[in-house]
């Protein structure tokens, strides 16, 4: 009842601010930042009442910015959503060393074979399995109909890539929301954090392939080794950087949070800095990914030094701010017109993707002998997604003129309907597992 | 592009200040440094060199505004009755009176400079009023910092200087208040005749805000276990805070102030806002710093001029007014002459005013009194700590 008092007086309070545009300099400033500490406070306040009825925190963060944002009740304007979109970029960077963060190489070693195994199966049968069932239903939608094989063909095997991208932001909000812990856990985020890196390579893979063939030219070998050096080249930073970030923290007493938040400011803007200078200078295109270099550091500062302790308890103290307006500033950009347009179709996708990743968890745990239990939840940790898949979906709009965009479309809405009801099923399927604290401790 | 750049260069300047503040500070020389002055420059360097420029500044305003409200709620959380009953009414009357003394003193001797170099009229008037507020309030930090340092104070009356320095912060508040309420707070040295009736008015509403907000603080604060949680709530709360009194033109400085009054009053002292609020000051303040230096513009060089003048003349009307006010509320020549120098010390408010009337105001008036009080909080960085020294050896008269 509090809780719901509490938020009726913020929401009373960001209405009034919201109708009020008085002239004065300050005004435009005043509510973009009121925006922002209303999103985090009425976020956390959403994401506590939904914990009461065992639903995700996260849901709550993500409805939070979906009820209040530009599509629905519109107290925070388009216009501050976009103004905010700086934050959201330092909080991918900041969960991404989270991610690598919460790594252990020991219980990785100890997995090794079910994670691989699993990864095996979730890549294929989700690739495929999507690429194919939605070959099958290409004649129902009626932006298909009238494509040529060759067309329907890459459109379809662009769709089966970003279906295999999910979301380690989701996931690690949700296993400390529920303190999960256990052997399931740790193969969820395993495999959870590698295949968004594997589904990065598997687009860029399949968007080559798709448009050398519908330009009937010949696919330049060079983009294959530019992209595994990319990679290589990101981790190898990424793990020296975490050397230096580990040194670091030993050296200097206090201010760690600070710390880690000027790191992920400097990762960002350092590798787009870099990209865009050696473009302009040398005519060459290499792109440090941030993410994957702070997944390195993250890891490397875990595992190889002394300073995992104190960097977990860090980025604990941070992460739910981090997470709380990460979530909520990706409700609020939740474009709910192109939702309403196109649900049908992307509720078609959501079950094929679905479909495919039961299937796939089914497949890999079947091929590594998983305990039977472990085989029916599986597929339920990788239902979200998130910013990866945002990323490659505003890609296919670039690199496909033609079709590009009404895929996009179609994706986001996918995207966003995954992203309100994986949650859900991620934190049942943690508790299913055994896994979730009250489990543990009996409650 | 250029506002990451800068951002970069803000978080590593706070990174830079933090731990550098752990560090024993016994020498004169480090006063400065210990009080955060050179940020003031480096942040007018960084506007020089075109890399926090005013696309920049503008859209750091959300930490400004941060900032203020920090400021604001750490004032607040000073005043709990509880703890103020127990404090001797003597106290309270002095602390205040010399506060306000100062601010009419130096008001009435810079209003006839003003009208002679910028002319008569309203923004004059504000002007005059701004530079008594500012000279009303004296730092609290340099003060701790003589007192840390001299350890041993036998005579002097350091809980009268502590709380007379607390509670004259107080004033500059107020007065920032009433100056935005003029104009609703459209601008604060506009032309045209003043209405103090409605700037009344305008305090209400933002005393009623800061009200309001304060209470909502304490419900999301209720029943919180987690450090986490804390640290989520108050930054939230000072940003949704800050901007609202933005959006709605009210000073979040003032606004977050009444809330930081209402939350203490009804949590009590020992709460882990006040400790989170206490821990991430110093970053914050030398940001808010960096932005104040950023956002400076000289105006005219009368500023530059004038500002030693006003630096000296507070520190005489403090030591008037410090005077007067124990001979009229103790009853007797308590306080000697010099005892007044224990509060010659600008900072921590001074600033924050600044910093608020650069959110709203621009023009050579408002510049040049900015000018005076940022270069006489840099001289208070370089000298106020001997004086205050001075002032506490000086002790009580028998």
């Amino acid at each position: 009842m509090r809780r719901l008092l509490t938020l009726i007086g913020l929401a009373a309070l960001a209405y009034v601010a919201s109708k009020a545009y008085l002239p004065g300099f300050s005004n435009i400033t005043g509510h973009a930042t009121w925006s922002l500490g209303f999103l985090l406070l009425a976020a956390f306040t959403v994401g506590e009442l939904l914990s009461l009825i065992r639903l995700p925190r996260i849901t709550g963060y993500l409805l939070t910015g979906l009820a209040f944002g530009p599509y629905l009740l519109g107290f925070v304007s388009e216009a501050s959503v976009q103004s905010l979109s700086v934050i959201d970029s330092l909080a991918l960077t900041f969960i991404a060393l989270s991610a690598g963060g919460e790594l252990p190489w020991k219980d990785i070693r100890k997995n090794r074979k079910i994670i691989g195994w699993t990864i095996a199966g979730l890549m294929s049968v989700v690739f495929l399995g999507s690429t194919l069932l939605f070959l099958a239903f290409s004649k129902v939608f009626a932006f298909t109909r009238d494509l040529d094989m060759r067309s329907l063909l890459v459109m379809a095997a662009v769709l089966g890539a970003i279906a295999t991208a999910r979301s380690p932001a989701s996931a690690i909000a949700i296993i400390k929301e529920t303190r999960a812990r256990g052997v399931f856990t740790e193969i969820v985020l395993g495999v959870t954090v590698a295949m968004d890196i594997l589904a990065i390579i598997l687009f860029a893979l399949v968007v080559s392939v798709g448009q050398s063939v519908l330009t009937g030219t010949n696919m330049d070998p060079g983009f294959i080794i530019g992209l595994s050096l990319e990679i290589v080249s990101s981790l190898t930073l990424g793990a020296i950087l975490g050397f230096l970030l580990a040194a670091w923290l030993k050296r200097v007493d206090g201010y760690h949070l600070i710390t880690i938040f000027v790191f992920a400011v400097l990762v960002t803007e350092a590798s787009h800095f870099l990209s865009l200078q050696l473009e302009s200078w040398y005519q060459v295109k290499f792109h440090l990914e941030p993410m994957l270099i702070c997944i390195a550091t993250g890891f490397v500062v875990r595992n190889f030094s002394s300073q995992g302790a104190r960097f977990l308890h860090v980025i604990e103290e941070g992460g739910l701010m981090v997470y709380t307006l990460f979530f909520a500033l990706a409700g609020a950009a939740l474009d709910l017109d192109i939702l309403r347009n196109t649900w049908t179709l992307a509720l078609v996708l959501v079950l094929i993707r679905g479909l495919s990743v039961q299937a796939g968890a089914w497949v890999g745990m079947r091929l590594v002998q998983a305990p039977d239990k472990f085989r029916k939840i599986f597929g339920m940790t990788f239902i979200t997604q998130a910013g990866v898949s945002l990323g490659l979906a505003k890609a296919v709009e670039v690199r496909f003129p033609d079709w590009g965009p009404a895929v996009a479309t179609l994706a986001v809405a996918t995207i966003s309907i995954n992203q309100i009801i994986g949650p859900i099923l991620f934190k049942h399927a943690l508790w299913l597992a055994g896994e979730t604290g009250d489990r543990r401790e009996g409650g | 592009m250029k506002t990451l750049l800068a951002l970069i260069v803000l978080l590593l300047l706070a990174l830079a200040a933090g731990p550098r503040t752990h560090s024993r500070f016994g020498r004169l020389s480090q006063s400065f440094f210990f009080l955060g002055g050179e940020f003031l420059l480096i942040g007018w360097a960084l506007r020089s060199l075109g890399i926090l420029g005013e696309g920049s500044w503008d859209a750091l305003r959300p930490l400004l505004t941060l900032g203020l409200s920090w400021i604001g709620l750490l004032l607040g959380l000073q005043f709990e009755f509880r703890h103020l009953r127990k404090i001797p009414l003597s106290f309270h009357a002095v602390g205040l009176f010399q506060g306000i003394l100062v601010l009419v003193a130096m008001s009435l001797a810079f209003y006839p400079i003003l009208i002679r170099l910028f002319g008569d009229g309203m923004e004059t008037q504000a002007a005059s009023l701004l530079l008594g507020a500012a000279a009303a309030t004296s730092s609290q930090d340099i003060l701790a910092l003589a007192i840390h340092r001299r350890r041993k104070h036998p005579h002097a009356p350091v809980h009268l200087y502590r709380y007379a320095a607390a509670l004259d912060s107080v004033i500059p508040v107020m007065v920032l208040v009433l100056l935005f309420g003029v104009n609703h707070g459209r601008s604060i040295f506009s032309e045209g005749s003043p209405s103090w009736i409605e700037a009344l008015g305008w305090t209400g509403y933002a005393t009623g805000l800061g009200l309001v907000l304060g209470l909502l603080f304490v419900f999301l604060l209720f029943r919180l276990r987690e450090r986490s949680h804390h640290l989520l709530i108050t930054v939230g709360f000072l940003v949704f805070s800050g901007g609202l009194a933005m959006a709605l033109n009210f000073p979040p400085l003032y606004v977050s102030f009444i809330s930081g009054i209402v939350l203490v009053n009804i949590t009590g002292h020992h709460n882990r806002t006040w400790e989170i609020a206490v821990a991430s000051e110093r970053p914050f303040y030398f940001i808010l710093l960096v932005l104040v230096g950023a956002g400076w513009h000289m105006g005219s060089i009368w500023g530059l001029i004038l500002a030693p003048l006003f630096f000296l003349g507070r520190i005489f009307a403090k030591s008037f007014a410090l005077r007067l006010s124990g001979r009229i509320f103790f009853g007797k020549q308590l306080l000697d002459w010099r005892s007044g120098l224990a509060l010659s010390g600008q900072g921590a408010t001074a600033v924050a005013l600044v910093a608020s009337v650069q959110l709203v105001e621009r023009g050579t008036l408002a510049d040049s009194s900015l000018t005076m009080i940022l270069v006489a909080v840099l001289l208070s960085g370089l000298f106020a700590p001997a004086l205050t020294s001075e002032g506490l050896s000086r002790g009580v008269r028998r």
